[in-house]
This record gives C-alpha cells, sequence and structure tokens, in this order.
C-alpha cells in the first residue's frame, strides 16, 4: 500500500472538463431559469388600466352631458313664433344669470305633451294675468287677458313661470356644482333601506297602523321615487326606550322643553337597538312616545320634529298610552307627511317648486349629474393611487369593473342625450356603484412596504449558500484556464 | 361721534373673530372610533385594559357600537391566571370592571392580523363581510384611532407573529384621503418608540400624538399585586384622566388634553404632531373626536306632500299602487367573467411553479444518474 500521497489526486483533462460542464450548467440554471422563475413568481400583477380613456371620458362629460328639459306649450296657430321667442329670451335670461354657462337648459316644443312631459297651457280670461303651478302634476295653467296678448307680453310670461318658477331651484342646483354639499344630505346609494321605529318610554302595549298607512300613503310615494333610486322598508316598536339625559322643565310652556344641545345628544345610540340588519344606506324614522306627566316640546319646531343629518328623523309624539292603545291611520298620517318632507330634504330635493312630483325630477337629474362626475372622479382617483404605490397588486377585476364603470357612464350618457332620465339615472348609479367596486377592489390589499432589512433578511439564508458555491467553483474554473 | 371709529373697528373685529370661529369649527356630521389592541397573552393585560377603557370612554361619549371597531386578542379576561375571571381593571382599586358592561368585540383574536387592519382602514372586503366590522366613513366623518401594543422605530407588532410599518398606515391613510373617507383623524398610539409611527404620514387633516420618543420606552403607571401583572400604562392613563371628566357637551379642547403630556406625567417624551392638521389647537374640541355630539336641523317641514301624490287636482283618492316596481339592474355577466379570468390567473401561478418544481427535480435527478456521483 503506498503511503498517503500529499493532496488529492491530480484531476484527468477529463475530470477538469467534467467540472466545468456542471459549472457552466450550475451557472446557466441559475441565470436562464432561477433569475426569470425568481422575477416571473415574485412579479405584481398590475392590469393596464385604461387611463387614456377616463380622461377622454371626462372631456365628454364636460362637453356632452346637457340636461335638455323639454318644456310642451300648447298655442293656437296664431301664436307659432311665440315659441322660438320665448326660447331666445330664455336661453338669454340663463346666460344672463350664469355667464359660465350652465350643463343644462329648457327647450320648448309645441304640443300638449304625456302624462309625465312639463306642460303650460294658456288660457284666456277676462283681467290681468295669472299663473298655476299644479302641485299634483307637471302642469302649468297660465291665465291672460287680451290685453296681455296684445302688449305681446306672453314671452315674458313664459320666461318668468319656466326660469323663475318652475325651475328656479334646478338652475341654481346646476349653477352651483362643486360646492359642497347640504350637511343634512346622505351620500347617494342606489338603494336605500327605510326603518320606520316606534319607540315608547314606558311599558304598556302600544300599536300603529303602520301597514295601512303604508300601503295607502307611502307606496305611491315610493313609486314616484323609484326614477332617482330603490327602496325598501321595514318597521318595527320597542318598549322602554330611555333617553340618555332628560330635558329640563320648562314653567313657561308646562312643558320639557328640548333645546337644541338637548336634541344633539338626544338619540340614544347605546341603547336603542337601530342597527338595520342590511349592508344598504339605512335611513331612520322614529315615533318617540315619552311615558311622563307633562309633554315635551322641541324649541321652535311646529311640528315637534328635527332631523338628524345623513341619518334620519325624529318625531316627538305626545300621548297618553293607556292599556293597549293603537295609533290609528289618521294619526299616523299627519306624521308620515312631516317624514316625506324630511325623506326629501334628507335626500337632497329642492324645496321649491311646491309639486313632489317636479321636486322628484330635480332631485333626479342633479343626480345624474351628480353621480357620472363622481365615477369618473372615483376612478381618476384610482389611477392615481395606481401611480403613487407602485408595488399595489391590480387585479384583472378591477379592469373589469373599470370598464363596466366607463361603459355605464356611455350608456347613461346617450340617455340623458335622448331625455330618458329614468334610464340615465339607472346607467349613473351603475357607474357609480361598479367605480366604487373597482376602488374598494378586495383582492388590492396587500402589505405594501417592506423595508430593505427584510427583503435582505429574506434573500440571503436563501440565496448565500448557492451563491456562495457557484461563486467559488467560477473563481476556481477561472483561476485555471488562466494558469 | 369719537366712538364712531371705535364702534367700527369693534365691528370689524368681531366680523374678523366669527369668520375665524367658522373655519376653525368642525365640519363633521359623524364619528367613528377604532381601537386596537396589538398584544395577546396575560402578560399583556395592560394593553387589553388600555383598549378597553378607550372603548369605555368613546361609548360613554356618544359613539354608537355600530361606529366603534374593537380589535383585541381577548385572551385575558377569562385567563385561568386571571384571579377576577370575566373581569378586567385599569386600575388597582378594581372599581370599575371595563369587561362587564356589553362589550362588541369586532375583531377578535386571531383576527387582529395587518392585513385586517389595513382592509379596515381601505374598506377593501369581500361582499360577504358584515356592515358592522367595517369602517363606513364619507368625506364627514371625524376618526379617531388609538393603536396599543409593543413598538419599535417605525413599526407595531401585530400579536408576535407580523408587524406593521409606518408606511403601511400612512399608504392607508392616503387611499383613504383620495377616496375622501374622512374629515379629520385623531391617531393615537401607546407604544414603545410610539412617535415612530406617525413620521411617515403625508395627508391631510391627521393630528397625531404618541407615547414615546424615538429610541425610548413607554411605561406603564402601576401593577395590581392581586392580578399580578401592570395594569395600565402611563399615557393612557393621563389621558383617560382627563377624559374621565368630560361630558358629552363639554367644550374642553385638545390643547387642555395635550398640556397633560408632560415628561412628569409620562416618564417618556409624548409626541404630538400639527403638521397636517390646519385646525388650531385651542379651537379643537375633545368632543369633535370622542364623541357624536350633532348639529341637528329643525325641519322645514311641508305637510302635503302624501296627500298631492295620493290625490288628482279634484282631491280625489288616486288609488294605491300594485307594487312598487324594483329598478332593473344591467350588468352582471361581466362581473362573472371578470371573476372567472380572476381565478384563472392565480391557478396559471400555481401550474407555472408546479411545472418549475417538477423541471428542477427531474433536472437533478437526471444530472445525478447521467454523471453517476
Amino acid at each position: 500500500m503506498p503511503a498517503a500521497s500529499s493532496g488529492p489526486k491530480p484531476e484527468t483533462p477529463r475530470e477538469k472538463a467534467l467540472r466545468r460542464q456542471i459549472v457552466a450548467a450550475f451557472v446557466l440554471v441559475v441565470f436562464l431559469f432561477g433569475l426569470p422563475l425568481w422575477y416571473i413568481t415574485t412579479l405584481v400583477h398590475r392590469a393596464e388600466l385604461p387611463a387614456s380613456q377616463v380622461h377622454s371620458l371626462q372631456k365628454r362629460l364636460e362637453r356632452e352631458l346637457r340636461f335638455e328639459v323639454p318644456v310642451y306649450i300648447d298655442l293656437s296657430n296664431a301664436q307659432q313664433t311665440t315659441v322660438s321667442e320665448a326660447q331666445s329670451m330664455i336661453n338669454q335670461e340663463i346666460q344672463a344669470i350664469y355667464p359660465a354657462g350652465l350643463p343644462w337648459n329648457v327647450v320648448l316644443k309645441r304640443g300638449r305633451g304625456g302624462a309625465t312631459d312639463y306642460s303650460i297651457t294658456l288660457k284666456r280670461v277676462q283681467k290681468g294675468e295669472s299663473i298655476y303651478i299644479s302641485p299634483y302634476s307637471r302642469h302649468v295653467d297660465v291665465y291672460l287677458s287680451d290685453d296681455v296678448i296684445a302688449e305681446k307680453k306672453v314671452t315674458e310670461l313664459i320666461l318668468k313661470v319656466v326660469v323663475h318658477d318652475l325651475f328656479r331651484s334646478e338652475l341654481e342646483k346646476f349653477g352651483h356644482i362643486g360646492e359642497r354639499a347640504d350637511m343634512n344630505v346622505v351620500p347617494y346609494a342606489p338603494s336605500y333601506h327605510l326603518t320606520f321605529s316606534l319607540l315608547y318610554e314606558g311599558g304598556q302595549p302600544v300599536a300603529w297602523d303602520i301597514q295601512e298607512t303604508w300601503n295607502r300613503y307611502m307606496k305611491n310615494f315610493l313609486q314616484e321615487l323609484q326614477p332617482f333610486a330603490n327602496f325598501t322598508v321595514d318597521s318595527q316598536i320597542q318598549y322602554y326606550s330611555k333617553l340618555v339625559s332628560y330635558p329640563a322643565y320648562n314653567p313657561s310652556c308646562d312643558c320639557y322643553l328640548l333645546t337644541e344641545a338637548d336634541l344633539s345628544t338626544f338619540v340614544n345610540y347605546g341603547d336603542w337597538n337601530l342597527d338595520a340588519a342590511t349592508a344598504k344606506q339605512t335611513l331612520n324614522f322614529i315615533v318617540y312616545i315619552p311615558a311622563k306627566d307633562k309633554p315635551f316640546r322641541i324649541q321652535d319646531s311646529t311640528t315637534n320634529t328635527f332631523i338628524v343629518p345623513r341619518w334620519g328623523a325624529v318625531k316627538v309624539l305626545n300621548k297618553n298610552i293607556s292599556a293597549s292603545s293603537t295609533l290609528p291611520t289618521e294619526e299616523l298620517i299627519p306624521i308620515m307627511e312631516t317624514f316625506a318632507s324630511s325623506l326629501l330634504q334628507l335626500l337632497g330635493a329642492p324645496k321649491t317648486p311646491l309639486a313632489p312630483k317636479i321636486r322628484i325630477d330635480i332631485l333626479t337629474r342633479t343626480a345624474i349629474h351628480q353621480n357620472l362626475h363622481q365615477s369618473v372622479a372615483n376612478m381618476f382617483s384610482l389611477l392615481k393611487l395606481v401611480e403613487k404605490l407602485d408595488s399595489i397588486s391590480i387585479p384583472k377585476v378591477t379592469l373589469v369593473h373599470m370598464q363596466n364603470a366607463i361603459s355605464a357612464v356611455e350608456h347613461s350618457l346617450r340617455a340623458v342625450k335622448g331625455g330618458d332620465w329614468v334610464q340615465a339615472s339607472r346607467w349613473a348609479a351603475e357607474a357609480l356603484v361598479a367605480s366604487n367596486t373597482a376602488f374598494f377592489e378586495e383582492n388590492m390589499v396587500q402589505q405594501m412596504y417592506f423595508p430593505d432589512e427584510h427583503k435582505f433578511a429574506v434573500y440571503m439564508p436563501l440565496c448565500g449558500p448557492v451563491l456562495m458555491v457557484t461563486l467559488l467553483g467560477v473563481f476556481r474554473v477561472v483561476r485555471e484556464l488562466k494558469a | 361721534m369719537r366712538l364712531l371709529p371705535f364702534i367700527l373697528t369693534l365691528a370689524c373685529w368681531l366680523h374678523y373673530v366669527s369668520a375665524d370661529e367658522a373655519e376653525n369649527a368642525s365640519n363633521h356630521t359623524n364619528n367613528w372610533a377604532i381601537i386596537v389592541s396589538t398584544s395577546r397573552f396575560w402578560f399583556n393585560y395592560r394593553h387589553m385594559a388600555n383598549a378597553l377603557s378607550m372603548y369605555r370612554t368613546v361609548k360613554r361619549l356618544g359613539i354608537p357600537d355600530s361606529q366603534i371597531i374593537l380589535m383585541l386578542s381577548d385572551d385575558v379576561a377569562c385567563n385561568p391566571r386571571n384571579a377576577f375571571p370575566g373581569a378586567v381593571f385599569n386600575n388597582a382599586d378594581r372599581q370599575l370592571d371595563l369587561y362587564g358592561d356589553a362589550i362588541e368585540v369586532d375583531y377578535r383574536g386571531y383576527e387582529v392580523t395587518v392585513e385586517n387592519f389595513v382592509r379596515l382602514l381601505t374598506d377593501r372586503w369581500g361582499p360577504e363581510h358584515p356592515k358592522s366590522k367595517r369602517l363606513l366613513t364619507d368625506e364627514r366623518s371625524n376618526i379617531f384611532i388609538y393603536l396599543t401594543g409593543h413598538g419599535g422605530n417605525e413599526f407595531l407588532k401585530f400579536q408576535d407573529a407580523e408587524e406593521i410599518s409606518s408606511y403601511d398606515i400612512a399608504h392607508a391613510f392616503e387611499q383613504m384621503h383620495e377616496k375622501r373617507r374622512y374629515n379629520e383623524i385623531f391617531f393615537m398610539i401607546d407604544t414603545c418608540q410610539a412617535n415612530t409611527m406617525y413620521s411617515r404620514f403625508y395627508s391631510p387633516n391627521i393630528l397625531a400624538v404618541g407615547s414615546s420618543a424615538y429610541e425610548e420606552s413607554s411605561y406603564s403607571h402601576h401593577s395590581d399585586t392581586d392580578i399580578g401583572v401592570a395594569v395600565i400604562d402611563r399615557f393612557t392613563y393621563f389621558n383617560l384622566e382627563f377624559l374621565e371628566k368630560i361630558e358629552k357637551n363639554s367644550s374642553q379642547t385638545m390643547s387642555d388634553l395635550f398640556a397633560l403630556y408632560t415628561f412628569e406625567n409620562m416618564h417618556s417624551n409624548a409626541g404630538i404632531s400639527t403638521d397636517a392638521f390646519p385646525r388650531n389647537l385651542s379651537e379643537v374640541k375633545i368632543t369633535d373626536f370622542f364623541g357624536n355630539v350633532q348639529t341637528v336641523a329643525k325641519d322645514e317641514s311641508q305637510d302635503d306632500i302624501l296627500y298631492m301624490l295620493n290625490h288628482d287636482e279634484s282631491g280625489t283618492y288616486i288609488g294605491q299602487s300594485e307594487t312598487v316596481t324594483p329598478r332593473a339592474i344591467h350588468s352582471g355577466t361581466a362581473v362573472i367573467n371578470a371573476e372567472l379570468a380572476a381565478s384563472k390567473l392565480s391557478s396559471s401561478n400555481t401550474a407555472v411553479s408546479l411545472l418549475s418544481l417538477a423541471g428542477f427535480t427531474a433536472i437533478w435527478y437526471f444530472a445525478s444518474y447521467k454523471l453517476k456521483l
């Protein structure tokens, strides 16, 4: 047996070549396979969002979103020119009030119009002139005498009716776009849930004919509101509903006087069970019956009602509840009238004109305008955010929701052009929902920020040993080749 | 006549003051609170007590439970080591059981994660997530955010498993700002090196306070010998001491509260960041964040809307509408397609990974076989 020679046996050229091949194989695998694989698997998926489309949509919205509200005038043939005269007067008047221009105008048409159209009828009287805007429909009667017609004042009268009466509040709304909305108004939602609660401070059984009242009066009201949004309803009765703090007795009115400070903490959110089991935007309408010896009065309120901004309305009802009292329909109607008024106020309907149908029309049209702009603003927010946070992932779903929103905006624009407010409102609501869904897409959440120390700590144990061996092999081959 | 200039000046001054007041009033209509204790285990008793005390306070001051999001490990009250089962106290005098009143924990135990916290702030949830566990704020909401636990330089540990960095919270706030989901935020954090947590905020209208500076510890206030651990932290203790005296309609301001943030009280340098907060602190009421004071509106109600909609010109009742027809929904298929695409996307990722794994194994096997190593 030969003595152990110094060092290992020198490598044969074949072994050397084999080792070089091995090193080359390792390096190739690392670079050709490992690196691309690492890159692909750690890539954050970022769908390409249609930024240019959103920009052009914004421009289209500014250029093309024009509300042209048709108003029919029933005229005899002799007064044919009156329409075009009145139209140009109206245009001038609006231009004079809002020099910057409005995305809104009235288009006068000859004829009677359908049942849901705005219509003006001219009627002869012996003397003077007067206007009657029906609160029951969308109809206006203008009474004029021969003198007025002779003096060619008819156009002036039409101008007055249209600009200063019928659509005054709509003009104001469109003229003040972009101003912060009323504090009381709830944000728009495609569907609202209304909860009617009867809260009684005492414990005697009490009932109310809410179903009957509902069927007879509220149903038609909500039917009218359909173009604006969907509504669902429920009702409840709760007993022993205590207030957090009780108002002080006021001898001058012989009552418990609720001041503004009392009202701001009146609703007992902690104890009253008012959470609706729905994800919809909820509005609460509360009838509160105190069980005290003296009545409760809200300072400076004729209806004993107040509105909690964006939340609902509360009516304080003073009623002696003896054993098993019932609130009959007759008693509920005035309360529901108040709540109907509060609901319109909470939704942001204008105060004038008197006719609720016209108020709801105006509400719908302003909502269309607002929702379309809000949808585009949402998409802009998303684009801005995506640009700012460069490691957030953007799943395909976001892109699809965004495309849905864009097409809904386009549909709505088309419907507005055709004067179909109902369809326009639906599409605008859909655009709003889709743009929100795109923004709040659940897969867009991840821990976005990793400090460099963390990355180092993760990759070092993984890459260190592999890199060390490969690099040493490469060095050795390089040294051999040089020698 | 000599008085006239004086009166004019006074009038101007009064006008100025009232304009200033309007600017300094908070424009919020609703209040929300997020209260988080990020620690687990018995020896972190004080963090649970901190969070529950804050919860009690905001609830007492009128924020409804539906607008309070409480995240707790909730493993203390019924811990076998607890000498007072089912109770949590924040003081050695044990006068007040924080756990006794109805408490509504929204995220409990292992649900207290960084992901859930970020999801909560950015409101990114699946459709199945309940409304009561979401932060449904809008541009008129004031939000009070309270965090307690163990932290370090620009991070806060969540239950020994993960941590959230100051960047994560800053980015989440920016997302809220971009979507206009808050009016003002009051961010309060009680951890070690707490002030570093708000150092990365870059969104407007955020008032932030922390219990201790960079490389500084936050300290507990006192221990209860029967419970056997510290029951409350100093920073929270002094905040609570002040807040206990606040009533729902109090007019005390933030500067009154911040006057307590002295080194003598805290044994650390509490920080206040007003860089992104335009209002003057002496005009910011405590109840702007710790309460739910609402400016209610007297109604200007009409009493004939229903009449007008149910009757015609002649006063005849027009009858009930059959049913209220719901509005049609147009899209839907596109959404489903999108979800399909998404699921395909993730499965294709898995396929790539599996294939490459198989490829590696094959290469390994053939290499060792061929070379007979």
